[in-house]
């Protein structure tokens, strides 16, 4: 996490500093999605059991297809804004703030949730002071086991988060990178000492093939192993503050892609290895030091080391979430879908103050609600952002498909593979891409499970969208703009000035190269002939 | 518009590093985890895992293979 927002300017047009690197951008990535599976271990072997590997190999499957979509879109179009300004782009307006609206809820939901599993592994020392977390459940009413530490743990740490976010300090590009790389090295450390101190492939095999749960409880569990992948999409928020990133983004995000890949099937198939699925299920605040303390002769330190390191990460990741809604509305402003108010930029601390207050208000508020069931506070939480997640995908890749055809006169620096070349009549050729109509049909798979097996989300999530509707509808009816149409863009002239702030210039040249003889084939004057 | 091939590297980088030291760990890693779980069973989970623990380790390391040779290249003024 790098430069601000508000870089020296305390109107709504303010530029980002382009600052990070390629170990930068793959770090900030990693800060994100490496978290994930810290949560996800606990939540998707308590709900697949012994079919765990398989439900984080079969999402992980889904995932990399997103992730090759994300890698084409973040190098072409490398602007802040990601999911939401790729609908925007190929879908228009409406169905843009739709995109938004779904990506404010995982940003909003990442803050809550994170925020919560960090004080779950930081409640992992809770015994060494002498103090069981137990104690702290009450039960009142209809509230059951609402534990009353873990919550103002929580709801404290997200307004320390606002407070620093208003404040406008966060830790620096470099420590995200060391962080990045201690948990990176740990999380490799854990699979590969567990794998060879303690892995026991009888206990595996045994609870795969006798423990395997009904396909219901699978389809619950595969849905909620995507939760473990999601933040891939942090790199190409971070695209507009990439140097070069038309090289770097692909090369970044690849490598990413397959190492949360293996990590996340590699825990799962060391932690049965190690445990029965009933142990994780009972330690779903902390499975990571959980794993990592059951691992011989190194466990006495590796437990609480990453206990401590999980607190850190999920933290920061949880920073993320409040960085992530104040940037996404931010550009939602910019492009009139939400108020002006969002984008409005506190000029002594040049943050986006508005946009952090709200989002975080509502983090706190979703955590105190998800706290009131109890037990299931991960599992609530997570529900959630599932939903949000692969509701936001399903536009992403409409979208990258849409755009191969509306627009493709951009290059590509990355394109995900196997496409079918087609030349249209003004003598574009567009690539049809047949992998990402496979990755369509494997999200919107993993979007109709979330909907059928996950209680809270079929209700909460498609709540919120509608919510967010309506405020829309209002919003643009009273400034007199379309609701259901779109503004008027000169996105020609927008992709320009973006590659030449990214001094992508052999891009930008092939870009008006392609304009040009597109206009000459329709027999029309290019306006970019005299800049050639 | 096609494909623009990734310039050549500059340095060795620690991304390298971290990423060649993955890739050596894997390939070990998924032998491990095929020659067990069969020993145990046949079951489709030990050998997909297992297999794409090598897939991964070994496509890394033939990407690293690849920049490493392209970097010495660059430094020997055989870059072209």
């Amino acid at each position: 996490m790098s430069a601000g927002l508000a870089e020296g300017a305390t109107s709504t047009k303010v530029g980002l500093r382009r600052e990070v690197t390629i170990w930068g951008s793959y770090t900030w990535g990693y800060a994100d999605v490496g978290a994930d599976i810290y949560v996800a271990l606990g939540l998707v072997i308590g709900a697949a059991q012994g079919g765990a590997p398989l439900a984080f190999a079969l999402a992980g499957l889904v995932y990399i297809l997103i992730g090759l979509a994300f890698t084409e879109l973040a190098s072409s179009y490398p602007v802040a804004g990601g999911g939401q300004y790729y609908s925007l782009r190929g879908l228009g307006d409406f169905f843009g703030f739709l995109s938004g609206a779904a990506l404010l809820l995982d940003y909003t939901i990442d803050i809550a949730l994170f925020a919560t599993a960090s004080t779950g592994y930081a409640n992992f020392f809770l015994p060494y002071l002498g103090l069981d977390i137990g104690r702290f459940a009450v039960s009142f009413g209809p509230i059951q086991n609402l534990n009353l530490l873990w919550v103002g743990e929580t709801v404290a740490m997200i307004a320390l988060l606002i407070w620093l976010n208003v404040r406008g300090i966060r830790e620096s590009s470099r420590v995200n990178e060391i962080i990045g790389l201690v948990d990176l090295l740990m999380e490799m450390s854990i699979v590969a000492f567990g794998f060879v101190l303690a892995w026991k492939p009888e206990l595996l095999v045994r609870q795969f093939l006798t423990e395997f749960p009904s396909p219901e409880r699978f389809l619950y569990g595969f849905s909620l192993a995507i939760i473990s992948f999601v933040g891939l999409e942090s790199i190409s928020q971070a695209a507009q503050e990439t140097r070069r990133p038309a090289t770097v983004i692909p090369r970044t995000s690849l490598a990413l892609i397959f190492t949360v890949f293996i990590l996340a099937v590699g825990f799962s198939t060391v932690g049965l290895g190690i445990s029965p699925w009933q142990d994780f299920a009972a330690r779903e605040s902390d499975p990571v030091a959980f794993l990592a303390a059951n691992i011989p002769y190194l466990g006495i330190l590796a437990g609480p080391f990453a206990a401590f390191l999980g607190a850190t990460i999920l933290f920061i990741s949880a920073n993320t979430g409040v960085m992530g809604d104040s940037r996404l509305v931010f550009s939602m402003s910019h492009f009139r879908l939400v108020s002006p108010w969002f984008g409005y930029v506190d000029p002594q601390h040049r943050t986006p103050r508005n946009a952090i207050l709200a989002f975080g208000g509502v983090a706190i508020a979703l955590t105190v609600v998800a706290f009131l069931t109890g037990k299931l506070v991960l599992d609530t939480l997570a529900n959630l952002y599932a939903f949000g997640a692969t509701f936001g995908y399903i536009l992403v890749y409409i979208s990258l498909i849409r755009l191969r055809f509306q627009d493709p006169y951009t290059p590509r620096p990355y394109k995900v593979p196997l496409n079918i070349r087609w030349r249209r009549k003004d003598g574009a050729v567009v690539e049809i891409p047949l992998l990402g109509t496979l990755g369509l049909l494997g999200v919107a798979s993993i979007f109709v499970t979330v909907l059928i097996t996950h209680d809270i989300a079929r209700i909460a999530g498609p709540a919120w969208l509608l919510a967010g509707l309506i405020y829309y509808a209002i919003f643009r009816r009273r400034n007199r703009l379309p609701v259901l149409g779109s503004i008027e863009h000169d996105w020609e002239k927008e992709q320009v000035e973006v590659l030449t702030n990214a001094e992508e210039y052999d891009l930008l040249e092939q870009y008006k190269q392609a304009l040009i003889r597109r206009d000459r084939a329709r027999g029309a004057h290019s306006r970019w002939e005299e800049e050639v | 518009m096609g494909r623009r091939v990734l310039p050549p590297p500059e340095r060795l980088t620690v991304l390298d590093i971290a990423h060649i030291a993955l890739a050596l760990l894997m390939v070990p890693l998924g032998v491990l985890i095929i020659v067990r779980t069969v020993a145990v069973a046949v079951t489709a989970l030990g050998l997909l895992v297992g297999a794409a623990f090598i897939a991964f380790g070994g496509y890394r390391l033939w990407l690293a293979g690849s920049r490493l040779r392209l970097l010495w290249q660059r430094r020997g003024g055989t870059d072209r």
